[in-house]
This record gives structure tokens, sequence and C-alpha cells, in this order.
């Protein structure tokens, strides 16, 4: 799995600069909040994945330390379902034969903006993907990107806590890990 | 469409709960012998809502140029933020019109179905002790504890179940003023299966949609006794994410464990509401669960 980032907010549509500091400065108490909400379920994806792998009879260990795509050597093959990194010399490292890889790219609270004004109510946000690499030729298995949006109650502005906003950010986070291990049937 | 007069009903319950939401207050233990009696809102119809979906409730995101100058930019500002605001007051309006449709075929039974016979009905089916009757707004309780609850029901699009949201406040026999103990109790059905829910519900008069609604209130206010008595047990796992059926669609909910009830679980949500929700049955416990459960299974 790669690192996992801190959950945050985003503002789409706050197009200006001057439009995303206002947006950022009316939410600076939800943004500092959400900063702080715990990681722990997401994380917890490699682990489920590879259980429900090994409930399908496959030999699965997880890596526990975070894959960090970037320092992987580009790969010189270059066409369809081949993977731009070069994940091959993972294979004598862990000992295994395909590496499951889960990237994790947004994950929070997202509020639609046109322009200075907020145009609908928070809603949970969770963008990843996943793929499966076979380390043999360095190509693609599977490959699935999930894109998670859900809405809240009305009423959400509740700080300190945030019941509802919180509530919202663990369910894009659950319904997205839902969606990665679909294909395993779970 | 929903009657003027149920709306404006809604909008009522809705301000008696708000304040509840806001915080929970469990003071000194009521204690577990206590006599109570439950006060009847002054209201008499009971508040039937569908449950809507607010999904879709947006205004978009197009970008906006303001101006020329700053007078024209901050009046053009001050307009565009109004209209957004009509457009989404507007958009939720019609998605809760939406959602009350639902209930159409319901009307003539729920629009005779009483507060009095809801809370008589809910006071029969409650397995707590102490229960001394109903009284009616404004009367004195004498000894007996109070109890009083705002409830709002609600049925889901699918008509597979019905949700109760009950403010509960309950006073003290020495205090009248501030009551020991207030909180918000969601209740979840266990959802219907039968090919035809409507035609469940609307037997015998609407004798089911009536009963399962009494099992609900009853089931709420044995958790309220409970957790004012502390016979209730104490949050301790932690928050996680609990997964549960409302109707035919799964919900999620971020709370901590309170209570395991055979085929439901009490739960703390993260705005101290407790909510009680279905459980998938779990092997071999379908007699005793059915033994167990209040809300009809």
């Amino acid at each position: 799995m790669t690192p996992v980032p801190k959950p945050n907010t985003e503002f789409p549509g706050a197009g200006c600069l001057l439009c995303m500091a206002t947006a950022e400065a009316a939410h600076s108490t939800l943004s500092s909040y959400v900063q702080s909400l715990p990681t722990d379920d997401l994380s917890r994806l490699k682990e489920d994945f590879a259980e429900a792998l090994r409930k399908k009879g496959v030999d699965a260990i997880v890596i526990s330390e975070p894959l960090v795509v970037d320092a992987l050597a580009e790969n010189s093959a270059k066409g369809a379902n081949i993977a731009r990194r070069d994940f091959t010399p993972l294979k004598v490292k862990y000992k295994i034969d395909k590496l499951v890889v889960f990237s994790i790219g947004k994950h929070g609270i997202s509020r639609s903006y046109s322009s200075y004004v907020p145009t609908g109510d928070p809603r949970g946000v969770l963008r990843a993907t996943g793929y499966i690499v076979n380390l043999n030729d360095n190509t693609y298995d599977w490959y699935k990107t999930v894109v998670v949006s859900r809405a809240g109650e009305r009423n959400w502005d509740e700080p300190p806590k945030f019941p509802a906003i919180t509530n919202v950010y663990f369910e894009a986070i659950e319904r997205g890990k839902d969606s990665f291990m679909e294909p395993l049937g779970q | 469409m929903t009657k003027p007069l149920l709306a404006g009903a809604a909008l009522a319950v809705l301000v008696v709960v708000a304040p509840a939401l806001a915080q929970s207050v469990v003071k000194p233990r009521m204690p577990k012998d206590a006599s109570w009696v439950i006060r009847l809102p002054e209201r008499e119809n009971i508040v039937y809502q569908g449950v809507a979906n607010f999904d879709r409730v947006s205004a978009g995101e197009r970008p906006m140029s303001y101006g020329p100058g700053p007078v024209i930019a901050l009046l053009m500002l001050a307009g565009h933020a109004a209209y957004v605001d009509t457009t989404l007051t507007q958009q939720r309006t019609a998605a809760q019109e939406r959602a009350d449709r639902v209930l159409l075929p319901y009307r003539a039974v729920l629009d005779r179905y009483t507060q009095r016979e809801l809370m008589q009905r809910a006071l029969s089916k409650s397995q707590m002790s102490g229960g001394r009757g109903l009284m009616q707004a404004g009367e004195n309780a004498g000894a007996d504890w109070l109890v009083e609850a705002g409830v709002v029901m609600m049925m889901t699009q699918d008509e597979k179940a019905l949700l109760l949201d009950a403010a509960f406040a309950i006073r003290s026999s020495e205090a009248r003023g501030q009551p020991v103990y207030e909180r918000v109790i969601r209740v979840v059905s266990r959802p219907r299966d039968e090919d035809d829910p409507r035609i469940f519900w609307s037997r015998s008069e609407g004798e089911r949609l009536k009963e399962e609604s009494a099992h609900l209130v009853a089931h709420a206010l044995d958790l309220a006794l409970r957790d004012a008595n502390g016979t209730l047990g104490i949050a301790t796992a932690g928050h996680r994410t609990y997964r549960y059926r409302e109707g035919g669609a799964e919900k999620m909910e971020r709370a901590e464990l309170m209570a395991d009830l055979c085929d439901r679980i009490v739960v703390k949500n993260l705005r101290d509401w407790l909510m009680s929700i279905p459980l998938r049955p779990r092997e071999g416990s379908k007699q005793e669960c059915a033994a167990a459960e209040r809300p009809a299974s």
C-alpha cells in the first residue's frame, strides 16, 4: 500500500485564488478537524484484502511497510497493460509472484463551490486505485479506480466534532473498501 | 401530497427534537423501582415522513465572474449567494415532499392514529416495570417520574422498514424543571421481506403498521428508561463503523456499542443518540431472538 495521506478538505469550484482562500478560511475549523481523523480503517484495507485472498486459497502476505511507487525505476517497456514503474525487483525482495497495490489519492471531505459561494453540503470522499502487478512480466492483472462521494445530513455544521461529517467520511471509506473487495465476493 | 397540517406538525416536532440534538443529558440516575407516567404531547396526530435522500441536492460548480467594479461585484455576489441558497432550499423541500409520497396509501389510517393510541399500545408492549399509564399535557404527575417523548416515524422508500426518532425527556418526582435525562433514540425496524409490503402494512385497516410503530416506540421507551436507570450499559469498545439494513438499503453509522440485544444492537452514535439497529439473524438464534426482541421481527 502506498503511504496513506492525511484526510483533508477540498473545495472544487472555488476556482480563483481568492475564492480558494475564502473557502479555506470559512472551513478552517472543519479542515483542522478532518485532518485529525484516524486513518486506521483505510490502512486496514490491505489486511482485509489479503484475508479475502486467503479464503480463496491464495497464499497472501501483507507487506507492512508503505510502498513508494515513485521511488521505483521507470519501466523501459511501454505498451498497453504494462506498468509504468518496474515492480519486478520486489519479486525477489518479498518472494512473491504478484503484487497487489492500493494507492490512496484523496480522502476527506469535499464541498462544492461556485466561485465564492458554497453550492452544496460537505460530502465524504475517497479516490483510490488498486491494481495487481504480475512480477514476472510487470503487467497489470487487474486495475480498478474507486471514486466514492457520499452526502450526509442537512445539519452538518456542528463543531467541534462534526458528527454528520465524520459519519459520511467513514462511510465513504467503507464504501470504497467494499468496491475493492467486490471482485473477491466480499 | 403531504397534508399541510402534518407538514406543520413535522416542523414542530423537529423543533422539539433540536435542543436534544445539541447535547444529551444523563444526570443522577432514575431509581430502578421508580414509578413513571408518560405525558402525552399537546398535539394529537403523529408525524409520519418518508425517508428522504438528499444525495443529489446541489447547485453545481459553475464558476461565476463578478463585476465590473467592487460595488457591482459585491451586489452580484450577494445575489448569487441568495440564489444558491434558495435553490438548495427548494431542492431539499422537493426531495422531502417526494419522499413523503410513500405514505400516501396509508394516509387514511395514519390520520386517524393518535398519539394516545400509539402510546397506549407502546405502554402495553413495554417490558419495563413501574409504568402507571398516560396523562394529558398539563396534568400533574404526582409522585411519579414523568416521561415525555417527541416522536417522528419514518418509512423507507421501498416500504420495507419503519424508523423512529424519539426525543425523550425524563423528569424526577422531586424536581419538575430541568429533565434529569434527555436523549434522542432512533430505532430501525427489521426489514419486511414480503413481496408486496404495502399489502402487508395495509392488512386489517393498517393494523400491522400501527403495531410496528408501537413496537418501535415501546423499544425506544425501554431503552430510555434503562439508560436513565443505569441498566443499559456503557460504551467501552471505542468507535467503529456499524453496518445495518434500513429497508433494502445498507446504511452505516460510526458509533460505540452499548448493548447486544440478540438480533439487534444498541449503539451510541457521534451525536450521542442511541440507535437500535437490526443485525442479520445469527445462526440458531431465531427462536431466542423472537422472544427477546421487542420490535416485530
